[in-house]
């Protein structure tokens, strides 16, 4: 696969990436091709359903704090914690329409597998 | 519907959207395509879930339909209650796509946005067979339409820059003062800083190139660092500015923003999901040559410019940051196709194929 894209024809893409590999080479840069962050799977129903366990807890709303978005963090203290209960509340609501879909979607391709 | 003999009514073509901001891309083209919907004779109000500024006002005031050709244009980047209001207000109803970046990218990060996203594309093949039109502003988001089922699907490309535009604030002098005189060099990357736009990637090249090649370097990343769990992140990647010459700006005025396209020496995106891209469109607009990962409305956003590559590896990018900064005919040559694009971009008449399309 190239590394520079063959789409400005301005510029001599080969010969750049001949150059600049050369270049990465001398100074030991070769990598693996990385993953990254945030490139992991969907949201199967096995992570929702875990994360439907901890917004169930309104004892674990501390611990959620840190990834339940920015809502509520300008907020003074009891707005702040109002809004991050209306969040959480939220998050727990579209978690639970998600999984019963799934379920619902599951169900309707077993009857579909079934007939034929 | 025979129009207007009976009915003394303008027709009225208005826009919902979840968030109206003008300072982002979506509230800034429903700014656009208000004025020309404004010049083309039409009533035409912006209303918004949450209303940020004026003119938009709140969804709830949005009036009922009185002539059968009313119209509402829906701008579609995810799940939100714009969504319920458009779906009765019966008319004609337009669907404009601006993309729901896939839940993947939040995962971890942000289980709001995950939850958003991914009911935002999981309602969005069910108002196929209500819309009356369904545009998208890239043939990217165009293509995703049409396989949720808008076998119709049209491109109305994102609208220029200066379309219909108010006279911009001159940059802000501060900036170009403290960073745009000094000699050093000013990499560049625009954008909220979520985990499909990759900044962590640009941080990662960056100090690559820092440290091999320019240690006065400066990287500034500016936008909106609005998921918690992710702006750590990046804050300890970034580290003390003085150190590795990271600075998260954050979101900024139009006078600052102006400002850090002035000062720049280079655009660096290695974002991964890209439904159009204006701050690529801003970068050619102010003539900073670009170098960004080929993903998604990337390319098709560059047209036939811009330093596209197809890996996202710190040493590769850094030596290709090198060879931009330093390599002064390949400047020339990138910013010479980047000037083609503009005008491509600029010349498009954006208001005449709205008002066709909504004719």
């Amino acid at each position: 696969m190239a590394w520079i894209r063959r789409n400005n024809p301005e510029i001599d893409a080969e010969r750049l990436e001949r150059e600049i590999l050369e270049e990465v080479r001398r100074r030991g840069w070769e990598e693996p091709p990385e993953t990254g962050e945030g490139t992991a799977e969907g949201a199967e129903r096995g992570y929702l359903l875990s994360l439907l366990d901890h917004y169930a807890e309104p004892g674990r709303d501390e611990l959620l704090s840190g990834r339940s978005g920015a809502a509520g963090r300008a907020l003074r203290p009891l707005l702040k914690l109002w809004g991050r209960l209306q969040r959480n509340q939220r998050i727990f609501n579209l978690l639970v329409v998600e999984i019963l879909r799934s379920q619902e979607e599951e169900r309707r391709g077993r009857d579909e597998a079934g007939r034929d | 519907m025979k129009p207007a003999a009976t009915d003394p009514a303008p027709r009225a073509v208005h826009q919902v959207l979840a968030v109206f901001d003008p300072d982002d891309a979506q509230g800034a083209e429903a700014l656009k395509i208000r004025e020309a919907l404004a010049r083309g004779g039409l009533a035409s109000e912006i209303y918004a879930e949450v209303p940020l500024r004026p003119p938009a006002l709140p969804l709830s005031l949005l009036p009922p339909r009185k002539r059968g050709d009313d119209t509402l244009v829906y701008h579609y980047s995810i799940g939100s209650g714009a969504g319920e209001v458009f779906r009765r207000y019966g008319g004609r109803q337009v669907l404009l796509y601006h993309n729901v970046t896939p839940e993947r990218f939040f995962r971890g990060w942000d289980d709001a946005a995950m939850l958003e996203c991914r009911r935002g594309r999981r309602l969005l093949p069910t108002f196929a067979a209500s819309a009356w039109r369904a545009l998208a502003d890239s043939e990217f988001n165009a293509g995703e339409l049409r396989r949720a089922g808008f076998a119709e699907a049209q491109v109305l490309p994102y609208p220029s820059i200066e379309e219909g535009s108010e006279p911009e604030p001159e940059p802000d002098r501060e900036i170009v003062g403290r960073f745009g005189s000094d000699g050093e060099t000013n990499v560049l990357f625009v954008g909220r800083m979520v985990p499909n736009k990759r900044p962590d990637a640009a941080i990662a090249a960056f100090a690559r190139y820092r440290e091999a090649f320019d240690p006065g370097a400066r990287l500034f990343l500016v936008g909106e660092t609005a998921v918690p769990s992710y702006r750590d992140l990046l804050r300890e990647r970034a580290g003390d500015p003085r150190r590795t010459g990271v600075r998260l700006a954050g979101k900024v005025s139009p006078a600052r923003l102006r400002a850090y396209y002035r000062i720049a020496d280079l655009f660096l995106c290695l974002s991964e999901h890209e439904g159009f891209g204006v701050p690529l469109v801003e970068s050619m607009r102010a003539r900073v040559p670009v170098l960004a990962a080929a993903a998604a409305a990337v390319p098709e956003t560059l047209g036939g410019a811009g330093f596209l590559i197809e890996r996202r590896d710190p040493g590769f990018t850094a030596a290709c940051m090198r060879r931009i900064l330093t390599d002064r005919p390949l400047r020339e040559r990138l910013l010479a196709a980047q000037d083609r694009r503009l005008e491509e971009i600029r010349a498009y008449p954006f208001a005449e194929r709205l008002l066709e399309l909504l004719a």
